[in-house]
């Protein structure tokens, strides 16, 4: 084993932070973390990742990628989300999750049409995979899409579906024989947003970050948009879930060192925080729980990088980090006092209320993308490989 | 950053583990029977791991850190973090420790040439055996007395306290007019002055009350400077604490196979136990805080291994395998239900082998208190 960080990704690490000290504006900020996640700006900012060459920086280099290690898409997550930028979560979804299955099962028509897009940030998409009756239970779902000679015709529901109020594109998960076993009739396809029969409602979340209802009513699809086989879906599906566990801890770092100056720059009752000796062991203790973090996701990273498979390492990383991020937010709020009632944009807030926010977009983290129980199943069954 | 062994480590972990399993005179039977008389008969029955010991020589564990002038084999740390991670894992006794990681390691570094032509074959060969007689604190003083020095004092629950052949003793030791100093004496166990009561401790094994009343040292005897053994003792207690998380690990991870192979097989209602989700979940998180402690164990010891400053990745390995395996012990206990209570049974053995490691070179909120001193003066864990 080996803990060193290599020149060459501190250097790249240099890189991508004298980018941010150009390219991150405020404004690209302010636009990333609001309600409605990206628009004018965000969008400028998504293109000038792709300019850099940095959305397809891990694609082979005949695929028009600069064929670099997954590691290198790890630091730039890591960083953009320590600095609060978008194309890390919530956006950038297709250079994030679909632009890797489209290597792996897309058709060469696809590739062609939609790779370069992606590369370039002018396209993005959506993920349609969650239903009012198929949440953790993603093998239940009901949309269907029933060939008519000519077309798939579909016809459902999706629920949560973030950012297709700006996507170009849906990635939705449909079923395309209902005969089959709960897994085995699912298909995937890419759907142009604009279709006519696609309707797009908000949903406003307790984080502040809208998310979606997408109604099909009898839309059009066409072949093309199938991707891979017909009913190979469920296996494209956890292909493309394993791709979005590359979990980063930018942001955890960041809050913990924001905690650490906070505890030694404020007084209570006569004295500063940090020297109240249950903050100094809670601190202490935090600070190592995302060193552990840094360390798992680095394995994940690495096991990427190096051609390994990430198999229980992946589930845990989900599950530790998005349980220690809630406990930090706990203790960042707690440390607060009265104070950490003040909502995020209050004048009076510490820290504009950074904190306050973050513990509320700290309860949804354990649910999304697989919830805390469903990766302790995983972990149990999986990689322990006790009974069902 | 790399995760693999390398093949070199495979095959020691390999080989350790055969060597330490059941069936063996080495394994695990053989080492229960010692556990158990050590923890049930006290300290003056049941405690003859020499066949062991000989037997780790023979096998080159024990100068394995050691450079091959010095009878050793030349290994790193690394490959010293991999055997220690297997003797745990067999809750093997743990006079290895004291004796090579702890004291063998202080004295190939710091020692001068006299000590360590003395120490270090013989702890190879399997005829010595070493411990540490510290405690962080003031126990032992060293004074002037004539043109020598005198150590008074004493240090609780000390290792192996009977059957070691030396002691490696920090005092404080004032210079003139300025503040306390440390300096670090090598004893043999016979120094007159030097004496041990027994003590009986929930782990067993071979522990003991070492006094000292008017014991008379020269400079012979020192290691390292007098006066300079402050950060010497820092290193050594440095190395103590991650060999002790390196403990936890080996014997966490057999808990986590044992609990995970009973549950399995364990009906009850018709089905395996294992199959219930309560129990599934307390093993997941079993799972999870056993693989986080043997990440941070690990970056702790390779950063000592490189000789990079490891004060704040040996506090949070410390602090945090220490609360980890207790958890893990007490689910484990608890998913075995009545049989792990019983003394036929290892998993007390692991229960026990906690109480001991947890509080070995600092405790948890000791290595808390300590990170969050390091916190506090660098304001981020993570500089650039
Ligand atoms: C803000 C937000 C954004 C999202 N974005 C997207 C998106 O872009 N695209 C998308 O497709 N989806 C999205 N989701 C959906 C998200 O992935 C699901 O909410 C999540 O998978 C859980 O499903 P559910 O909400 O239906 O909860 P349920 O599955 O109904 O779970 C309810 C409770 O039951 C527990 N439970 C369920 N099954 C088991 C089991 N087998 N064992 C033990 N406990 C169990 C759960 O852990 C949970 O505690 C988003 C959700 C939110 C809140």
């Amino acid at each position: 084993m080996d803990f060193a960080i290599p020149e060459e990704e501190r250097a790249f690490r240099r890189e991508i932070r004298d980018f941010l000290a150009t390219e991150l504006t405020e404004e690209v900020v302010r636009e990333a973390q609001s309600e409605d996640r990206i628009s004018s700006a965000g969008k400028d900012f998504i293109r000038k990742l792709g300019d850099r060459g940095w959305i397809s920086l891990t694609w082979p280099v005949d695929e028009g990628g600069a064929g670099r290690p997954a590691m290198d898409r790890f630091i730039l997550n890591d960083e953009l989300i320590r600095a609060e930028a978008p194309g890390a979560v919530g956006t950038n979804v297709g250079g994030r999750i679909v632009a890797p299955v489209l290597l792996l099962y897309g058709s060469e028509q696809q590739k062609r049409r939609l790779l370069p897009r992606i590369a370039r940030g002018e396209i993005d998409f959506a993920l349609g995979y969650t239903e009012p009756d198929a949440g953790s239970d993603l093998a239940s779902l009901q949309t269907r899409a029933v060939w008519d000679g000519e077309c798939y015709v579909v016809t459902g529901q999706k629920l949560y579906s973030t950012g297709a109020h700006f996507a170009d594109y849906h990635w939705l998960a449909a079923r395309t024989d209902p005969t089959q076993p709960r897994h085995g009739g699912i298909s995937l396809f890419i759907v142009d947003m604009r279709s006519p029969g696609i309707t797009v409602r908000p949903l406003h979340s307790m984080m502040d970050l809208r998310t979606n209802v997408v109604f099909y009513d009898h839309v059009r699809v066409p072949r093309e948009a199938l991707v891979g086989q017909e009913n190979q879906g469920f296996a494209i599906m956890s292909t493309a879930l394993s791709l979005e566990r590359m979990f980063v801890t930018g942001d955890l770092r960041r809050v913990v060192e924001d905690l650490l100056d906070y505890a030694r720059r404020t007084e209570s009752g006569g004295r500063r925080l940090i020297d109240d000796v249950s903050v100094r062991r809670q601190l202490a203790q935090l600070a190592t729980e995302v060193e552990i973090a840094r360390l798992f996701s680095y394995r994940v990273a690495w096991q990427q990088s190096s051609g390994r498979h990430p198999g229980p390492e992946a589930t845990i990383v989900k599950l530790f980090i998005t349980e220690l991020q809630l406990r930090l937010a706990t203790a960042a709020i707690d440390l607060l006092g009265a104070d950490g009632e003040l909502i995020y944009g209050e004048a009076e807030a510490p820290l504009g209320g950074f904190f306050e926010r973050f513990y509320r977009r700290s309860i949804m983290r354990t649910i999304v993308g697989g919830t805390s129980e469903i990766m302790r199943n995983v972990i149990a069954q999986r990689h322990l490989g006790l009974p069902r | 950053m790399n995760f693999a062994e390398t093949s070199e480590q495979e095959l020691l972990r390999g080989t350790a583990r055969e060597m330490l399993s059941n069936g063996n005179s080495l394994g695990l039977a053989h080492v229960r029977a010692l556990n158990d008389g050590a923890a049930h008969l006290g300290v003056s029955a049941g405690l003859d791991d020499v066949a062991l010991w000989s037997q780790m020589a023979e096998l080159g564990w024990l100068g394995l850190p050691f450079p091959p002038e010095y009878g050793g084999a030349g290994g790193s740390f690394m490959d010293l973090a991999v055997l220690l991670e297997e003797l745990g894992r067999a809750v093997a006794p743990p006079a290895y420790t004291g004796t090579v990681v702890v004291c063998g390691m202080t004295v190939l570094h710091h020692a001068r040439e006299e000590l360590r032509r003395r120490w270090l074959p013989s702890i190879a060969e399997g005829s010595s055996r070493l411990t540490l007689v510290a405690d962080g604190g003031s126990a032992v003083r060293a004074h002037p007395d004539g043109g020598a020095l005198r150590l008074d004092g004493g240090v609780k629950l000390v290792d192996e306290a009977q059957r070691s052949d030396a002691y490696l003793v920090a005092a404080v030791d004032t210079p003139e007019d300025q503040q306390p100093a440390t300096t670090l004496f090598m004893l043999e166990r016979e120094t007159p002055g030097i004496r041990v009561s027994p003590q009986r401790t929930v782990a067993g094994g071979d522990r003991g009350d070492v006094e000292l009343d008017g014991v008379r040292v020269s400079a012979e005897e020192m290691v390292g400077e007098r006066f300079e053994g402050a950060s010497i003792l820092g290193e050594t207690l440095e190395r103590g604490a991650v060999a002790s998380c390196l403990d936890m690990v080996g014997a966490g991870g057999a808990v986590l196979e044992m609990v995970t192979a009973y549950v399995a097989e364990r009906v009850q209602f018709g089905r395996p136990v294992g199959s219930f989700q309560a129990v599934q979940h307390h093993a997941a998180d079993m799972a999870v805080d056993m693989d986080a402690s043997r990440l941070i164990t690990y970056e702790a010891a390779w950063r000592l291994g490189e000789g990079l400053d490891a004060s704040m990745e040996v506090a949070m390995a410390k602090a945090w395998t220490s609360q980890a395996y207790r958890r893990v012990t007490t689910l484990g206990h608890q998913l075995f239900g009545g049989i792990g209570l019983m003394r036929e049974h290892d998993m007390h053995l692991y229960m026990r082998r906690g109480r001991r490691d947890a509080l070995a070179f600092g405790d948890a909120t000791g290595h808390l208190d300590r990170l969050a001193g390091i916190l506090e003066e660098r304001g981020t864990p993570w500089p650039e």
